[in-house]
C-alpha cells in the first residue's frame, strides 16, 4: 500500500488567496502534496484504506453567503474559530499595525476582566476572563528595540473558503460584530 | 496426531494451529462446539488469543473486522440466522478486503425454525465478496482452516474466506482426523502481514470511507478479478505446499472423480460427496458410466474447469440442499451459466434434498443416476425434446412421482436396483415395456 504522505501536524504552506496559511492542522489538499499517494485505481481500489493527512477535493460549492472579517473590531477571542463546525476558521498569527489603528480598536474593545492584560507575561494571546465570559481587550502595546511604540495585535482569524459551508455560525457566535454574512456574488475573492 | 473429532471439534484444531489473535463469535448451533473448544483452549493457554464475547453475530463479525483493520489475524464462526443477522457485516470485510476467516456450519433457515442441516444459508449468500469453500468430511473441515488462511491472506488475495461445515452431518459427527503439528501449520501458513491494510500510528490511513459514482466501480471491479484470477492460482499454490508439508493432496477448485468417460454425472458439495463416492464406485462396478463432480470452491466459481468436467457428459444432475425459492437450487443456477457459456448443451437437472436436515440417502443417488440414465437414452432415441420428460427440479422425499406405464417415465413404486436400465428400448438389459423397470425416489422415512 502507498504510505508516501506528509504527516498531520506538518506545517505546510501552502498559498490560499493571498494568505499564506502556516498554521498546524489545516489538512492540505492531496494535489499540493509533494508526494501524493497513488490515483491508479489499481493501485487504491484493491482495499478501502488510503494514505490519511490531506483533504481530496475543495468543498463549497453549495455556499449562497459567506462571512467576512473585520479586522479592526476582531479581538482574536476564537469563539468563531472554536464554533464552526467544519473547521473552515483558522488562526493567523499576530500581525503588525499601525499605532492609531490599534488605540481605535481598543477604545472600542470592552475589557471587563480584574487585571491589566498588558502586565500579563502571555502578553499576546487573549483567553477568557475567569469572572467573566467576555474577553479581555486586545489593547497591547509593544516596544521594540529600536524604541519605536508599535501595536502588535494579538493575531486573528481568516476563513478557508475552499470549505467554508456558510452556514452563519460564526456570525452568531461573534459578540463584537467582527463577522458579517454577504452573498456570494458580492464577494471578491 | 490421530484423534477421534466431531467436525466442530476438528475445525477449532486447525484454527488453534493457525493461530488467530482475536476471536469473536456467538454461539449458535450447530457452530457451538467449535467457539466452545476454542475458548477453553484460551481459557488453558493452549491458544494465545484475545476471546472477545459478543453479544450477537453483527457484532461477532464487527469485532473481527475492527481488530482485522488494526493488523490482527482473526477468527468467527456462525451458522443459518447468526450468519443472515451478521450479512451486512460481509460486504463491510469483503470491500475492506480484511481476509477473516469464519466458519460456517449450514443449517436451515427460517421459518420454520429448524437447527439441523442445509445450505440455504451460505448459497443464498455467495454474492457478498467472500471466497467459500464447503468441506466433504472433518479431515478436510480442519485442513480448510489451515489453508482458508493461507489463501485468504496472500497478497493477491487479500479477502474473508468462509468454510462450510454441513450442520450436524459433519459438525456433530465423529470421524478420525490426522491433526498436523504446530511446525508443519507453521510451515503451511506464516504470520499475518496487514501491508499496510490497517490502522498505523506511523502512516495514519482513512479506512471504510466512502466511494461515490466516479470511483465505485473500480473497487468492485477489483474485488471481481482479484477473487476469479488469483484465487484459483492461490489455491493451488497453497494446496501444493500443504501437500509437501503433509503428505495430503488436495485437487483444487472441484474434484472429478470418473467424469472423463462418464455418461452420467452427478454435481454436488458438501458430505452429499462422501455418500456419492460410494455410489458411483458402485455403479461403475455394474458398468454404469457415471461420473461425480464435486464441487469444493464455489466462489470463486470454477466455470471453466466444471465445464471441462462435464463435456462429454449426457446427462448432468444437481443435487443440493438448498433452493432459490421461485427458481431452482442456486449451486444448479451456476452449473448451468458455467456449461450455458461452454457451449455444453446436455440436460440438466435439479435434485433438491436434505433440507432442514432430512437424510439423503444411497438409495435417492442411485435413483438420480437412474433417472439420468433413463433420460440420456430417451434422449438418444428420440431427440432432445425428450430432455423434458425429468422434471427440471424435483424435491426428494415430496415430488410424488405417480407411476404410469411406459417406458422412460420415472415412477414411484419400489427401487429395483439390479443396474438393468430401464425400459426404453436403446437400453441395455430387457427392453419389453410390459415389464417396465422402473426407478424411484423412495420417500423419505419419518424422522
Amino acid at each position: 500500500m502507498n504510505n508516501d504522505v506528509s504527516r498531520i501536524g506538518t506545517a505546510a504552506n501552502v498559498p490560499v488567496g493571498d494568505v499564506v496559511r502556516t498554521c498546524e492542522h489545516i489538512p492540505v489538499l492531496r494535489s499540493h502534496l509533494a508526494c501524493p499517494p497513488s490515483l491508479d485505481h489499481a493501485v487504491y481500489a484493491r482495499t478501502t484504506c488510503y494514505p490519511a493527512g490531506h483533504l481530496v477535493a475543495k468543498n463549497a460549492g453549495w455556499r449562497n453567503i459567506r462571512p467576512v472579517i473585520d479586522a479592526e473590531k476582531c479581538t482574536n477571542c476564537l469563539q468563531c474559530y472554536l464554533y464552526c463546525p467544519d473547521g473552515a476558521i483558522y488562526r493567523v498569527p499576530s500581525v503588525c499595525r499601525p499605532t492609531e489603528l490599534a488605540d481605535a480598536a481598543a477604545a472600542q474593545a470592552t475589557p471587563s476582566c480584574g487585571s491589566d492584560p498588558s502586565s500579563r507575561p502571555e502578553g499576546r494571546f487573549l483567553g477568557l476572563s475567569p469572572q467573566s465570559d467576555v474577553p479581555c481587550a486586545p489593547s497591547l502595546t509593544d516596544v521594540d528595540q529600536g524604541g519605536t511604540s508599535r501595536q502588535v495585535s494579538p493575531g486573528g482569524v481568516a476563513v478557508d473558503y475552499d470549505f467554508c459551508k456558510g452556514c452563519g455560525i460564526c456570525v452568531r457566535m461573534c459578540r463584537f460584530w467582527a463577522l458579517r454574512m454577504i452573498p456570494e456574488s458580492e464577494a471578491n475573492e | 496426531m490421530k484423534r477421534f473429532l466431531s467436525g466442530d471439534e476438528a475445525f477449532a484444531e486447525g484454527v488453534r494451529l493457525a493461530r488467530p489473535q482475536v476471536i469473536s463469535a456467538y454461539p449458535i448451533t450447530p457452530q457451538t462446539v467449535v467457539v466452545e473448544r476454542l475458548s477453553e483452549m484460551v481459557e488453558s493457554g493452549q491458544l494465545a488469543a484475545e476471546y472477545i464475547h459478543v453479544e450477537s453475530e453483527h457484532s461477532a463479525l464487527s469485532a473481527a473486522m475492527g481488530a482485522a483493520a488494526t493488523g490482527a489475524r482473526t477468527f468467527t464462526a456462525t451458522s443459518s440466522q447468526g450468519l443472515l443477522y451478521m450479512a451486512e457485516v460481509l460486504t463491510y470485510a469483503a470491500g475492506g478486503r480484511f481476509p477473516i476467516v469464519m466458519m460456517n456450519a449450514n443449517r436451515a433457515t427460517a421459518l420454520p425454525w429448524n437447527i439441523y442441516g442445509d445450505q440455504r444459508d451460505s448459497l443464498a449468500l455467495l454474492d457478498h465478496g467472500w471466497i467459500q469453500a464447503y468441506a466433504e468430511n472433518n479431515q478436510e473441515a480442519l485442513d480448510l482452516a489451515l489453508m482458508a488462511y493461507a489463501v485468504a491472506e496472500d497478497m493477491r488475495v487479500r479477502m474473508p474466506f468462509m468454510v462450510n461445515l454441513d450442520g450436524f452431518a459433519l459438525t456433530h459427527t465423529y470421524e478420525n482426523v490426522d491433526i498436523p503439528e504446530p511446525s508443519e501449520a507453521d510451515a503451511i501458513l506464516p504470520p499475518y502481514d496487514a501491508a499496510g491494510n490497517c490502522f498505523d500510528f506511523d502512516h495514519p490511513v482513512n479506512m471504510g470511507y466512502s466511494a461515490g459514482p466516479e470511483f465505485n466501480r473500480y473497487y468492485k471491479y477489483w474485488a471481481h478479478r482479484d477473487m476469479a484470477e488469483a484465487v484459483p492460482q492461490v489455491v493451488s499454490v497453497v494446496e501444493r505446499r500443504f501437500e509437501e508439508v503433509t503428505g495430503r493432496r488436495y485437487p483444487g477448485m472441484i474434484e472429478a472423480i470418473d467424469c472423463d468417460d462418464a455418461e452420467v454425472v452427478l454435481v454436488t458439495l458438501g458430505s452429499v460427496a462422501g455418500l456419492a463416492r460410494g455410489v458411483v464406485s458402485h455403479l461403475r462396478a455394474s458398468g454404469v458410466r457415471a461420473g461425480l463432480l464435486k464441487i469444493r470452491y464455489m466462489r470463486p466459481f470454477p466455470a471453466r474447469q466444471i465445464a471441462r468436467a462435464l463435456h462429454g457428459a449426457e446427462a448432468v444432475a444437481v443435487l443440493e440442499k438448498d433452493i432459490s425459492f421461485g427458481a431452482e437450487g442456486t449451486v444448479f443456477t451456476n452449473v448451468n451459466s458455467a456449461l450455458q457459456q461452454a457451449g455444453i448443451t446436455a440436460p440438466t437437472y435439479n435434485f433438491i434434498g436434505g433440507l432442514g436436515g432430512d437424510n439423503i440417502s444411497e438409495d435417492h443417488v442411485v435413483s438420480i443416476f437412474r433417472a439420468l440414465q433413463c433420460v440420456a437414452a430417451q434422449v438418444r432415441e428420440q431427440g432432445r425434446a425428450a430432455a423434458t420428460e425429468l422434471p427440471r427440479v424435483t424435491f426428494l422425499g415430496v415430488d410424488s412421482l405417480d407411476p404410469e406405464p411406459g417406458c422412460g417415465r420415472v415412477l414411484g413404486g419400489e427401487l429395483r436396483d439390479n443396474g438393468a436400465g430401464c425400459a426404453a428400448p436403446s437400453c441395455d438389459g430387457d427392453g419389453d415395456s410390459s415389464k417396465a423397470q422402473v426407478f424411484s425416489v423412495r420417500e423419505t422415512e419419518v424422522r
